[in-house]
């Protein structure tokens, strides 16, 4: 990839052309949606008035490829970022305050018209320099001792389907029965990222009842209504929103049943604690005598909730490309200590901070940023697919460097929350935003510490002690 | 077609174990921890019909002193060698080699005599069947050519045992038994140098212990390159053992079908013995680090443990 960033002299990024050549295997599979990601998703998080690119997908003799965690953005926000960094060493401005200078406010347009909503992008990046000690650390470290930064933003839910269609994007089911219990089913896949969890959650706090009487059926096409899948990390968002629009309308039945027999408004109504109760406390009713009024002479009662994304983006030809209802934001400090003697990069912390909206289960989010961290260090360091005629080469884990825990540094784990206005109670992507800004985090901290700016992922050792020998050779860098 | 039968047989003696091992020549492999070689009969790349268990010849699990040498049962654990408090005292770079293979899990399993004899790796061999088959076979799998050089003489499969460069560095000895008997000879004797064949022991040999002077007295220093800090094989072990006698022994592993062995004293040129070293091994691309780059870590790792070795 061959990425232009402009900036004047006071820090003021002015434009970014990125061309971008993908190699991309011998099957289509996802390769038009990676193509544009890597260059649409550029415009934020920071404010650009000139932004332009070009992107290419080679079909070779390999495999094909997909998404993986942070589809497409994350190599070029790895070239941007680090570009951000060299642009900020030669106009002598502390990286952090140029970000800082450039972030897109919340509730505007991005140059190609994204709808920013909740941006949480300085409160993480100021989180994370004031962890690490910014302040005091960078660029004053001892040689082969480094701290570097950068930051991201991603996609909560792509706000287009892949195949054209007129579904919903998500639909939850909720049945309610005589005895209580609330039967969620939905289409959205568990991978172990806690959806099912997510959506009880949600179901819970509209009816103000237990998770014990709440029940998830979910993925299984026989029996669950339509989802667009787990993907581009719209689950919480979509299918979140779904159930939080069907268990409304379960709450309206249960109002209206018990307004009609007990003379109350049903806006008067609060469902909390698993009570139902008017304002005065005049009325106060259990959630089984709510049930029981509802379920009488009907027997169940079934509703159905949706999520439909609003109309987004510009008219111009590829506007559609990286629409989302929402944004998630971030940023990293990454800590590292290289050998001069061996380009070996050992990684000492990484400071991390993520604007999910408002994180529903605060447990799943953590788990799902220090994962993210993980998967970009390594990316950033060790991951690497080598083939040999085509053909893979490490296609084992023993093979194939997944960072094991003894690679794996102090992880400092800062939840960000805002109130996105569209999310459902406000919460946002966590799944995949997350990972972008810890690639160039490393890559800027071994710039911090040995002066070598590395354009290659992974980042080998070999790489690392060839470039600090050019450098001392007084050879400038290609 | 006649059903080729498999056998797993677990003697409780090492006379025992060489009885089943005539009933079952040629295709049978004697097993101790199992992590080396399962893995490559899961890859098929061997194919043995009868496994000999030794795990239950309970002889070759002590520690012993015995006539200025500590014996080491050659079926003592990896990970159990750090709770010998001479082991500990004298030959804490022995404990560091152990732990510096593989996983914590493995190493529960793992044998010091079988991380001795861990076959040798190459990134064209550890491989699974339709890989190797779609490559086309390389010369240590029957094949007819080298695919790491493109050579049709020599397999460069690399000797990878962690453990082992410390011991040869320590003068260790070991006592095979065989069918002809016993005998006590150097480590580093086993070696042959060929990738394919990369050690002379008879197909029936057992090492029964590992034998280190504990006389002489010794400073070592280990030194293994790989990406991650567990699990990886290694892309170049050195070991660096000053006797008190002045004398040197440094060994390398990792880049060569043998440990490469060069002695010296403290009196020569650190620069001419690392020269010699670096010389002799027989570095292609075949590892997780390039060609270049291990040979440039030979140097740098030398260097560095020769200049701690003195300052320790």
């Amino acid at each position: 990839m061959n990425i232009r960033l402009g900036a004047t002299s006071d820090g003021i990024l002015s434009v970014l052309d990125a061309d971008i050549a993908i190699d991309g295997g011998a099957y289509g599979s996802f390769g038009v949606v990676t193509s544009y990601y890597n260059g649409v998703l550029l415009q934020a998080p920071y404010k650009l008035n000139n932004f332009g690119f070009k992107t290419y997908r080679v079909y070779t003799n390999k495999p094909q490829c997909g998404a993986m965690r942070g589809h497409g953005a994350v190599n070029s926000r790895f070239a941007v970022e680090s570009l951000i960094d060299d642009i900020s060493h030669q106009i002598k401005m502390d990286p952090v305050e140029l970000r800082m200078k450039n972030f897109l406010d919340p509730h505007t347009l991005t140059v190609g018209q994204y709808r920013i909503t909740s941006n949480g992008s300085r409160e993480s990046l100021m989180k994370v320099s004031e962890q690490s000690d910014w302040k005091n650390k960078h660029g004053k470290l001892t040689l082969g001792h480094g701290l570097g930064v950068g930051c991201g933003f991603f996609i909560s839910g792509s706000a287009l389907p892949i195949i054209w269609n007129e579904l919903p994007q998500s639909t939850v089911h909720l049945k309610l029965d005589f005895d209580g219990r609330v039967l969620i089913t939905s289409g959205a896949n568990d991978i172990g990222q806690g959806s099912d969890t997510m959506l009880a959650i949600i179901v819970s706090e509209v009816l103000g009842i237990g998770m014990d009487r709440l029940f998830v059926l979910a993925a299984d096409t026989l029996l669950t209504p339509v989802d667009l899948g787990s993907y581009s990390s719209r689950v919480t968002f979509m299918a979140g929103n779904a159930a939080k629009h069907a268990a409304e309308n379960l709450r309206r039945e249960i109002s209206e049943a018990v307004s009609k027999q007990k003379n109350v408004a049903p806006k008067e109504l609060n469902f909390m604690n698993g009570q139902i109760f008017s304002h005065d406390k005049s009325l106060e009713l259990t959630w089984d005598e709510a049930v029981t009024m509802v379920t009488a002479n009907r027997g169940a009662v079934t509703v159905s909730g949706k999520y439909i994304s609003p109309k987004l983006g510009g008219d111009f030809k590829g506007a559609g490309a990286g629409l989302s209802p929402s944004y998630s934001f971030g940023a990293c400090v990454a800590e590292v200590k290289v050998d001069i003697q061996t380009g070996q990069v050992k990684l000492l912390n990484v400071w991390g901070a993520h604007d999910c909206g408002k994180a529903l289960n605060p447990l799943s989010v953590e788990g799902q940023l220090e994962g993210s961290w993980h998967m970009g260090i390594g990316q950033a360091l060790s991951e690497e697919m080598k083939y040999y005629n085509g053909l893979l080469v490490n296609n084992n884990f023993l093979d194939y460097k997944i960072p094991t825990s003894l690679d794996t540094p102090e992880i400092h784990t800062n939840i960000i929350e805002t109130n996105d206005p569209e999310g459902p109670f406000g919460a946002k992507e966590c799944g995949e935003g997350a990972l972008h800004p810890v690639i160039p985090a490393i890559a800027n901290a071994i710039y911090d510490a040995v002066g070598v700016r590395v354009t290659k992922l992974p980042i080998r050792a070999e790489d690392v002690l060839e470039l600090i020998k050019l450098k001392e050779k007084g050879m400038v860098q290609a | 077609m006649k059903t080729i039968e498999k056998q797993y047989l677990k003697p409780i003696s090492v006379r025992e174990a060489l009885t089943y091992a005539e009933l079952h020549q040629p295709r049978f492999r004697f097993i101790a921890g199992g992590t080396d070689l399962l893995v490559n009969k899961f890859q098929g790349n061997e194919d043995s019909l009868c496994l000999i268990d030794l795990n239950g010849v309970d002889e070759l699990k002590s520690f012993t002193i015995n006539h200025d040498y500590l014996h080491i049962g050659a079926l003592v654990k990896l990970d159990d060698l750090r709770k010998n408090q001479l082991i500990q005292n004298q030959f804490p770079a022995l404990i560091e080699s152990a732990h510096a293979a593989a996983s914590p899990m493995i190493r529960k399993t793992a044998t010091l005599g079988g991380n001795i004899l861990c076959e040798n790796r190459c990134t064209f061999y550890n491989q699974s069947e339709w890989w190797r088959d779609s490559v086309g076979y390389c010369l240590k799998c029957d094949g007819d050519v080298c695919i790491a050089t493109g050579g049709t003489k020599a397999c460069f499969s690399n000797f990878v045992s962690d453990t082992a460069p410390v011991l040869i560095s320590l003068d260790a000895l070991i006592e095979v038994i065989d069918s002809k008997g016993v005998k006590t000879i150097p480590l580093e004797s086993i070696f042959t140098g060929d990738g394919i064949h990369p050690r002379n022991l008879a197909p029936d040999a057992i090492i029964s212990f590992i034998l280190l002077p504990i006389k002489d007295k010794s400073k070592t220093i280990f030194k293994k390159l790989r990406p991650r800090e567990a699990v990886d094989f290694t892309s170049l072990t050195t070991s660096v053992t000053l006797f008190e006698s002045n004398r040197l022994k440094l060994v390398i592993g990792g880049v060569d079908p043998r440990p490469i062995i060069v002695e010296g004293t403290v009196t020569d040129d650190p620069a001419e013995l690392i020269k010699q070293a670096v010389k002799k091994c027989r570095i292609v691309e075949n590892a997780y680090y390039s060609r270049s780059y291990r040979k440039e870590m030979i140097r740098v790792f030398l260097e560095n443990s020769l200049k701690e070795i003195q300052h320790q």
